[in-house]
Parts: structure tokens; C-alpha cells; sequence
């Protein structure tokens, strides 16, 4: 797709930014993901996202690795892998050499206490192995569900406030009409992911969950408030209006759709168009909504960049109280025409597998949409089992095309 | 003074006796369903090597797996402790112990008296421990002693082994020798898979020289080397690695029943 | 030695203790995690209960949260499924780890007892925001317990609550003053069972038992051998099997940083002033727990117990999956070690017979002191 070749440039050049600046001796920030990114965007903050690095050691089957030297800091096996490559990827002295072109070392440490324990902890080791400065940001969770509760919109708008402040004092410069920029643009962004969810629906798909992961999941992390997530909408949506008219599909007889939910496994992507052959699509996948958040775009207010934002991140459906995300998932899995669901658990995650049996309960009752879990490990290959997963998408999908 | 240390572990009993800093004999029995029963055994081949009885010695410490179990003994000391001791007594110099037993696998770090400082142990995985050794040579039919100077023959290139745990591990290795992959290089495959998992566990108390390996797998060449490799040091091995723990136990119990013998009796 | 021998019992079986109020007509309000105020519900006159683990078997509630989730957490959720919490009219819970968390998510679809809240509080320490945030959240908790219980909270009644309350805290910092001693005139045992014992019963009954305990107590011979003395911290610890085995193996456990100890009873709360407020500062001020940031603050903390008590060496026991002290072993048995106390991380599952697995490496640390 036209859209993924775009995303894949725009991110080689945040890379190449971010060796830029380190070359011309500009402060590096590593930040936990998900903080908002528009706030980079704004500040022009070289900013090296942890859980991105993650990911990609682990596209380039290198997680194993890297969660072998965490273990030999005496981090424990029953961790998250996206943290325990990191950390693996901090006490490393040498890096393979495609870690080594997008790592550099950090000058700030930025963290948050959300969504989970692993990301609210993992970024002090970070701290202790390279003694830089740290700043936490504490974001609440969401009991109240829609709309979220103003004492904690206003309680993160202030934390976020006081990571302006942690910036400013390390000699970034608050630019209030940029942060109203970045936060106009991250609506643009958000609108025309709209109308990209509203394509994406369409009978048949004009696009895989695969290809969302580049184009979609990854601007939307990485690239909110920036032109360049824009653009990338921007192509994907025409791209899929084209598809859409001229009725084309990802698969010439479209029989089935699936909803994925968790991490697939990124050292084996292939695995997600796996299920074509037997005729169904893997449409959608819970990656490419959690960056994004249920709230209307425009609710962004240029005028209240940190208000905006504050709430935004509140209301994302990462937050980990999960009456919002189950919620979300049903609406998906009516609106996408779901025919099944597969629940990936991820090894050493407390936090997203412990709402796949919700999530279950939920498509079934709401929509009558049957779902599988199996376990899988999408970030770590270490005891990964092709033949077992394979099996189990069969028969998944066997039980599927019985029902029809 | 005459002493003994009895260890008794997973695989093996071990019992050795000590006359002042001397040691007089050794006994090695495998290690059978009663823990009392095979410390008693592996100590009366000892007794019977020495030519003594077992009035004639003054203090027994019993270390190792059945340690509490050992109903001659008047003290029991972890084997970690014991191990350190015996391997000081050996290489002096030894500041790092890798003591690689049939069920768990210890790092140990001590000082110049032999005094543990730090350790790590592995004891939840099979995988980093001598048993996963003798799964692989009943797997493929390999002798146990064989295994280690066979690794190092390779053939055609080593087959590494990509799963961590001995289940999934099993598989992988049939299936390569399935293919026709020469035993060999499916050998060094496991013994790197194993020295690997080791020099993990030796990182998380740090390596400082000398350097020393206690337990049955010292005996493999095949991952000795390949430990040796890693750690970039030559490890210590003593003639008999196996009796290393009973060795530190006996030095304990020389120690204790000297301490005891300087004290003036109490009631 | 009558009131430790009743605390002990209680600590044994505290269930017991939430089914006789039941009986006695109360409602009763299971919750977990340090920073829930029992002084709310309290003056409400509901009974706030702790709601602890039992050795048995997950059987129900592993097709619901993974096996691979906290022990703990899992156990409870268990034994609400097998309907042996029946005496509980709602639970409360508040913002700690994942685990607690998703027991909320849980508890709600498939418990459905008449009450079921999240505090969700900050997790940061001390600034003006996070007060302002902790006490509307408290406002909106305290609101939600008078339309369940039916009464209005009144200032005073509050305040008289957190008076109580602090009593109680205050007589278990005299209990922990005689561990002080070499050796400590306590076992970890009793100190356990004297803790938990104390936050399972009405306050006002624990009040007089800790009384009774602290007369009973003067003069009593130290119940252990001196040994190597020990801190225990990291995850909660709900039965003495590990205490138990450090002193078996000669050690004595001094002091201990614990979720069913310390960390419930360390820091009182002002008396003075909106009572409200003063459970706000509460929370915000005292990061006890390893959910809580600053982790500099968490390790100053421990480190001056650990000071304060002489420990020579510290056991951070980690349950299986407890990310919270996953995490902060790692990284703070590094630090303790540059402080000259030697730590050792222990992990193990939440039954007694994977306890036992521990004793060698329980050992070899003491063998080291």
C-alpha cells in the first residue's frame, strides 16, 4: 500500500532525526510511549520512544536476545518481554546493527505510571543504567468511564504541565502556538482516522490488520501532532476510497472476518494473513485503536492544548480499568462485521490478557461472536510454536465456517 | 581430628572423610527413593575405603538436596556454602564458583576464606541444569560421558537449539536428527544451549577470577570448554568435581568440632 | 500471653471475624491495598474488612485471569467465585498494580455484590494537584459509601474514626518497639499474627486486646535464639511459613515492610483539621507501597527501617507474578548492597509447599551473614 511506503518513510526519518540531533549534541529524550507525542512534536523534543524500540527488536526476531541479558541483570523470565527487552537493551554494551542505528543514548528519561506495572517500573532501570534525570508522569486511571472526571482531567493537565516544566528546565523551549499547532494537527489526524475506520468496514476489506500495524498503529503512536501523521492518513484514506469504489478486496472471495486482539507475533507477521487461504481476513486489530482513544477529535482544543490532551489520554482505551475497552471491542465487532474473534495472552502481561475473557463474554452475549484465546508471545520468540498456533487458527476457523 | 561431609543431591549421594586437612576416601552411590538410606550408603563406602567405623569419626555435616534428612549428622549447611568451602580448599585463589548439579545450577561468589558473598541459583528449570543433559543423551541414545567430547567433533556446523525449555528442546533436536543432521553437531547445539543458560546465571553475581566449575557436568568437556569460552577465563577443576559439596561439608565439620572442642562445656 | 493467643487465632482464620459482624447485622466492606481509608466506612458504621487469601487451590477463577497473574489476587477472586465470601456485601479496591485492578473489572461482571468501587488515586507522592485529586476522588468514595450504607458522614464522626484508627496504629508501633531488642522480644510469627490479628477486628476491639498484649508482653523472655537479624519486605505475606523458616534456620526477623504489616499501621493520619483532608494527605504522602513514585522515596523509607531495627541482612520475598516488587527487588537489591546490607530475592508461589523450596537459598543467605 501507498500508505504503508509513506509511513515506513516517515519513520526512517524520525530515526535519522534522532541521530541528527544527538550528532549535534541536542538533548535525547527516551520517553515511555503514549505519553502525548504532540507534546514532542510541539517542543521539536528528539524524542527515542522505549516500547518502539521493543518492537522493533523484536520485528528483527532479536527480543530473544535482548530478554536473555535482562535475565542475566536478574530481571526475572515472568516479566512483560517489551520491558525486559529493554532493559536488556539498556545493560547491552554492544548492539546488533540495526538496534544501533535507531539507539541512542538518553540524556532525559521521561516515564508514566500507566497503563500497567511493567511500564510504570521498567523506565527506572533506564535511569539507573545511564544516571540521567528522570520525570514521572502520573496519569489517572479511568473508573468513570464516559466523560472522564474533570478532578482528573485538570490532575493530568497539571502532570503534563509539570513535564513541560522538567523539558523547559533541560533547555527545551515552550512554544505555546506550536503546542495549539500540534494539537489542531493531531485532530486533522484523528478526523481522517475516522474516516479511514469508517472505509475500513466496508464489505470486503480494502485492508488488513497487517498493514494497519505499519500505517496506522505506528503514526498513531508515534507521529500524532506532527504533519507527517497527516499525510499518512491522508494517502491511506484516499487509497481506501479508491479500493472501496472500485469494489476491491484484500482477498478476491471474502468469507470470513476477524477481530485480533493483542500483540501478534511481530518476528512473524505472516502469520496474520495466514487465515486468507481458507478465505478470512484478519480486518482489524486492537493494536490500531489504542493509541487511539474513543473521544470525539473535536474535543481537541488548540485553545486548551494540555486540557485537550489530558483528557484525550484519559479517555484512550489503554486505560486499564477495561469497561471501556470491552465496550469498544463489541462496537467493533458489530460495526466491522465480525465474524470471530481471536485472544492472543501474552506471556509475562498482567494487564491485557486479564480482559479477553470480558472481551469473550461480551461478543458473545452482545453480538453472538464466538472468540478464541490461546497463548502467544508477540514480542518474545523464544518459545514460540508455529505448528501448535497454526493448528489452533484452524480449527478456530473450522468451527467459523461450520456456523455460516 | 577425623570428620565427614555427606551431600546428597538429586542424582547422586557423595560422603568424604577428613583427617585434619587430608582427605582419607571418598564414596559416590546414585541417589535412590530414601535420602537417609543413600547418604547412608554412599558414607558406609567411604567408612569401608578408609578402613574405619563410623565411631571413629568425630563430626559429621550433612549438605545438598536431602541435607535434613541425614540422621548421622549433628549439623547441615546449604550446599552453596559447602560448595565455596571445597572449592577454596582446592584453588585458594578461586573467587567464582559455577557449581552445576543434576537439578539446579548455583553461581557462587566468595571471598579468599571461602565465605559465600554472593550467589544465584537456578532451581525452576530443568533446562539449565545436568538433567537436561541426560534427557538429551537417553533422547539420542549417547552415552553420558560421551556427549561432551563428541560436541566438539562437529561435523558439518553446530545446530543451535532455539528453545529454552527441555520439553520443547526435545522435540527440536529429534526433529533435526529426523533431517540427518550429524549427532554431533546436534551435540554442540545442546552443549552451547546449556553453557549459555549457565553464563546467564553467572553474570547475575558477576564473574571475577579465579574461576572454578563444581558439580557432575564439570566433567563435560563439551560445556566446560564452551563455559570457558564465554566467561573468557580457564575454569579450576579439581580431579573429582562431584565431591566438592561433601568436601566443603567435612571442612565445615572440622571447623564446628573445633570451635566445640576450644569451648569448655556446658550444660 | 491471652491476647496474642486470640490474635493468633483471628490472624488464622480472619474470615471469621467479617461473618459474625455479618451475623451481628452489620454490612461489611472487603478491601485491599493500603490505601483504602477503613475510616470512611467505618463511620459509617459499615464494617471495613481485609480481605486476605487462603491456602487452597484456584480452582474457578484460572478461566478467568490467566495463571500467570498474582497468586493473591487470583486466590481472592477464587474464593468469591465458590461463593466463600458470601459475607461480603461489596469490595473496595484502589489504584495499586494491574492485578488489583482487573479484580475491579471482575469483581463487577461476575461477583456483582451490591457495592464495588475503585479509589482510583494518584500514584505519585506529595504534590498539590495529587491532593486535590486524592481528596475529590475521597469526596466521591465517602459519598458513594453513605448512599450504600444509608447515613450521612459527619466531620466528627469521621475524625472520631481516624482517632480510633490512630490508636490502633500507635499501639502496634509500641508492639514493633520491642523488636528492637537482640533479640527481638517478638517472633516474626507473632508479629505477623499480631498485625493481622489487630487490622481484621473492629478497632476497638483490637485497641484493647493491644493493650492487654503490650502489659502481657513486658517481661517476657525472648521467644528466639539470637541469630543474623533479618527485614522482610516485598510482596504481601498472609501466613508465617517463611518467618517461620528464618528463625527455624536461625535467623530473627526484626522488622518487616509488608502489605498485612507495616505498611498498614507505619504513618498516622492528622487528627486535626478537615478530616477528609487529612486521609488525602494520607495516601499522597506516604508511598509505602511499590506501586508508588518516587521509588527514592520507597527506598529511603526502608532503608531507615532497616536502620532503625539493625537488620544485617534484608529478605525481599517476591509472590510469583507481582510485578510491583518484581521490579523494585531488582533494582533495589543492588542499592541495599551499596548500603552494606546484604539482600537476597526470594520468589515463590502463594502455597506453603513452594515456600519450602526456598529453605536452601534461605539458608545460604543466613550461612553468609
Amino acid at each position: 500500500m501507498r500508505a504503508v511506503i509513506e509511513a515506513r518513510r516517515f519513520r526512517k526519518a524520525e530515526w535519522a532525526r534522532l541521530q541528527e540531533a544527538k550528532k549535534q549534541g541536542r538533548p535525547i529524550v527516551a520517553a515511555i510511549g503514549l505519553l502525548p507525542r504532540e507534546i514532542w512534536h510541539a517542543l521539536d523534543v528528539p524524542a527515542m520512544i522505549l516500547e518502539d524500540l521493543s518492537v522493533r527488536a523484536s520485528a528483527r526476531n532479536l527480543s530473544g536476545i535482548y530478554c536473555d541479558i535482562a535475565e542475566q541483570q536478574g530481571f526475572a523470565r515472568e516479566l512483560c518481554a517489551v520491558h525486559l527487552s529493554l532493559a536488556g537493551i539498556a545493560a547491552s554494551e554492544e548492539h546488533d546493527p540495526f538496534i544501533h542505528s535507531i539507539f541512542v543514548q538518553p540524556d532525559l528519561i521521561i516515564g508514566r505510571t500507566f497503563p500497567c506495572i511493567s511500564e510504570s517500573k521498567s523506565f527506572l532501570y533506564w535511569v539507573e543504567r545511564f544516571g540521567r534525570p528522570y520525570h514521572l508522569v502520573d496519569v489517572p486511571i479511568n473508573t468513570w468511564g464516559s466523560p472522564v472526571a474533570p478532578h482528573a482531567v485538570d490532575y493530568l493537565t497539571a502532570e503534563l504541565d509539570g513535564m513541560l516544566e522538567f523539558l523547559e528546565k533541560h533547555g527545551f523551549k515552550r512554544d505555546p502556538v506550536r503546542l495549539s499547532q500540534s494539537v489542531l494537527l493531531s485532530r486533522k489526524a484523528m478526523e481522517l482516522w475516522q474516516e479511514v475506520e469508517k472505509l475500513r468496514k466496508v464489505v470486503p476489506s480494502p485492508m488488513t490488520a497487517g498493514e494497519a500495524l505499519s500505517c496506522i498503529a505506528n503514526p498513531m503512536m508515534l507521529l500524532l501532532g506532527s504533519e507527517a501523521a497527516v499525510r499518512i492518513f491522508l494517502t491511506l484514506r484516499d487509497e481506501l476510497a479508491e479500493r472501496v469504489k472500485a469494489g476491491h478486496g484484500v482477498i478476491p472471495n471474502e468469507k470470513l472476518r476477524l477481530l485480533l486482539v493483542g500483540i501478534p507475533p511481530l518476528y512473524n507477521l505472516t502469520l496474520m494473513s495466514y487465515p486468507e487461504r481458507f478465505g478470512a481476513v484478519v480486518v482489524k486489530s486492537d493494536l490500531d485503536f489504542l493509541g487511539g482513544s474513543p473521544m470525539p477529535p473535536e474535543m481537541l482544543l488548540p485553545e486548551q492544548p494540555l486540557h485537550s490532551l489530558a483528557r484525550k489520554l484519559i479517555s484512550d482505551l489503554i486505560n486499564p480499568c477495561s469497561s471501556s475497552k470491552v465496550d469498544y471491542t463489541v462496537g467493533m465487532v458489530k460495526e466491522y462485521h465480525i465474524d470471530g474473534v481471536i485472544g492472543l495472552n501474552k506471556r509475562g502481561c498482567r494487564n491485557f490478557p486479564a480482559t479477553l475473557r470480558l472481551i469473550k463474554d461480551a461478543v458473545q452475549r452482545e453480538a453472538g461472536v464466538p472468540m478464541t484465546i490461546f497463548d502467544l508471545d508477540g514480542i518474545d520468540p523464544r518459545e514460540y510454536d508455529e505448528s501448535q498456533v497454526v493448528s489452533h487458527i484452524d480449527s478456530f476457523i473450522e468451527t467459523l465456517a461450520r456456523r455460516r | 581430628m577425623r570428620t565427614a561431609g555427606v551431600d546428597v543431591g538429586s542424582l547422586t549421594g557423595k560422603a568424604l572423610i577428613l583427617e585434619d586437612n587430608r582427605i582419607l576416601a571418598w564414596g559416590v552411590v546414585p541417589t535412590g527413593p530414601d535420602s537417609a538410606e543413600t547418604a547412608r550408603e554412599a558414607m558406609d563406602m567411604a567408612l569401608q575405603k578408609a578402613g574405619l567405623g563410623m565411631g571413629q569419626i568425630e563430626y559429621v555435616v550433612s549438605t545438598g538436596y536431602g541435607r535434613v534428612v541425614v540422621p548421622f549428622a549433628q549439623r547441615n549447611v546449604t550446599e552453596i556454602s559447602c560448595h565455596a568451602k571445597g572449592a577454596n580448599w582446592f584453588f585458594p585463589s578461586v573467587r567464582t564458583i559455577l557449581d552445576m548439579g543434576g537439578q539446579d545450577c548455583k553461581a557462587i561468589r566468595c571471598d579468599q576464606t571461602g565465605k559465600v558473598v554472593n550467589f544465584a541459583m537456578n532451581d525452576k528449570c530443568a533446562a539449565g541444569a545436568g538433567r537436561s543433559m541426560e534427557v538429551m543423551a537417553d533422547l539420542l541414545n549417547v552415552p553420558l560421558a560421551d556427549i561432551g567430547q563428541r560436541s566438539l567433533h562437529i561435523v558439518k556446523g553446530e545446530v543451535p537449539v532455539s528453545s529454552t525449555c527441555v520439553v520443547f528442546a526435545k522435540s527440536e533436536v529429534l526433529a533435526n536428527v529426523r533431517q540427518g543432521v550429524p549427532v554431533n553437531d546436534v551435540l554442540a547445539g545442546i552443549c552451547t544451549a546449556l553453557a549459555t543458560r549457565v553464563y546467564g546465571l553467572l553474570r547475575r553475581v558477576g564473574v571475577a577470577p579465579d574461576f572454578a566449575i563444581s558439580g557432575g557436568i564439570a566433567k563435560n568437556i563439551g560445556v566446560v570448554s564452551r563455559v570457558e569460552q564465554k566467561v573468557g577465563l580457564k575454569a579450576n577443576i579439581c580431579f573429582e568435581p562431584q565431591i566438592v559439596g561433601a568436601l566443603g561439608a567435612a571442612i565445615f565439620a572440622r571447623e564446628i568440632a573445633a570451635k566445640q572442642q576450644k569451648k569448655p562445656a556446658t550444660v | 500471653m491471652q491476647a496474642l493467643q486470640t490474635l493468633r487465632e483471628v490472624a488464622r482464620q480472619p474470615q471469621r471475624v467479617a461473618r459474625e459482624a455479618k451475623a451481628g447485622g452489620k454490612k461489611v466492606l472487603g478491601y485491599r491495598c493500603v490505601y483504602v481509608p477503613e475510616e470512611i466506612p467505618d463511620a459509617a458504621g459499615v464494617t471495613p474488612f481485609p480481605v486476605f487469601g487462603t491456602p487452597e487451590a484456584i480452582a474457578l477463577a484460572d478461566s478467568y485471569l490467566q495463571p500467570n497473574m498474582c497468586e493473591f489476587i487470583r486466590n481472592i477472586f477464587d474464593l468469591a467465585l465458590k461463593g466463600k465470601l458470601d459475607f461480603l456485601d461489596g469490595l473496595v479496591l484502589c489504584n495499586t498494580c494491574d492485578a488489583v485492578r482487573k479484580l475491579f473489572d471482575h469483581w463487577k461482571t461476575y461477583v456483582q455484590t451490591p457495592f464495588c468501587y475503585l479509589i482510583a488515586n494518584p500514584q505519585k507522592q506529595s504534590t498539590d494537584t495529587g491532593y486535590r485529586y486524592q481528596y475529590e476522588e475521597l469526596r466521591r468514595f465517602k459519598e458513594a459509601v453513605e448512599g450504600f450504607a444509608g447515613t450521612t458522614i459527619t466531620d466528627e464522626s469521621l475524625r472520631q474514626s481516624i482517632r480510633t484508627h490512630n490508636e490502633t496504629r500507635s499501639l502496634l508501633r509500641q508492639v514493633y518497639e520491642l523488636r528492637k531488642q537482640d533479640p527481638p522480644l517478638l517472633s516474626g510469627e507473632e508479629a505477623l499474627s499480631i498485625v493481622m490479628g489487630s487490622i481484621a477486628l473492629p478497632k476497638d476491639r483490637s485497641n484493647a486486646l493491644l493493650r492487654q498484649l503490650l502489659s502481657e508482653l513486658l517481661g517476657r523472655q525472648p521467644p528466639v535464639k539470637p541469630g543474623p537479624r533479618i527485614m522482610v519486605t516485598g510482596s504481601i505475606i498472609d501466613n508465617p511459613t517463611l518467618l517461620n523458616m528464618v528463625e527455624e534456620l536461625g535467623g530473627s526477623v526484626v522488622i518487616d515492610d509488608l502489605c498485612s504489616t507495616t505498611r498498614t499501621f507505619w504513618h498516622p493520619v492528622e487528627e486535626d483539621g478537615d478530616p477528609l483532608g487529612a486521609l488525602a494527605h494520607h495516601t499522597i504522602e506516604n508511598p509505602v507501597c511499590a506501586c508508588m513514585h518516587p521509588a527514592e522515596a520507597r527506598f529511603d523509607y526502608m532503608l531507615s527501617l532497616a536502620r532503625e531495627y539493625n537488620a544485617q541482612g534484608i529478605i525481599y520475598f517476591n509472590l510469583m507474578y507481582c510485578d510491583p516488587f518484581l521490579y523494585e527487588g531488582t533494582l533495589f537489591k543492588k542499592k541495599f548492597e551499596e548500603q552494606g546490607i546484604p539482600t537476597t530475592v526470594l520468589q515463590a508461589e502463594h502455597t506453603s509447599s513452594s515456600m519450602g523450596q526456598l529453605r536452601t537459598r534461605v539458608q545460604a543467605f543466613l550461612e553468609m551473614l
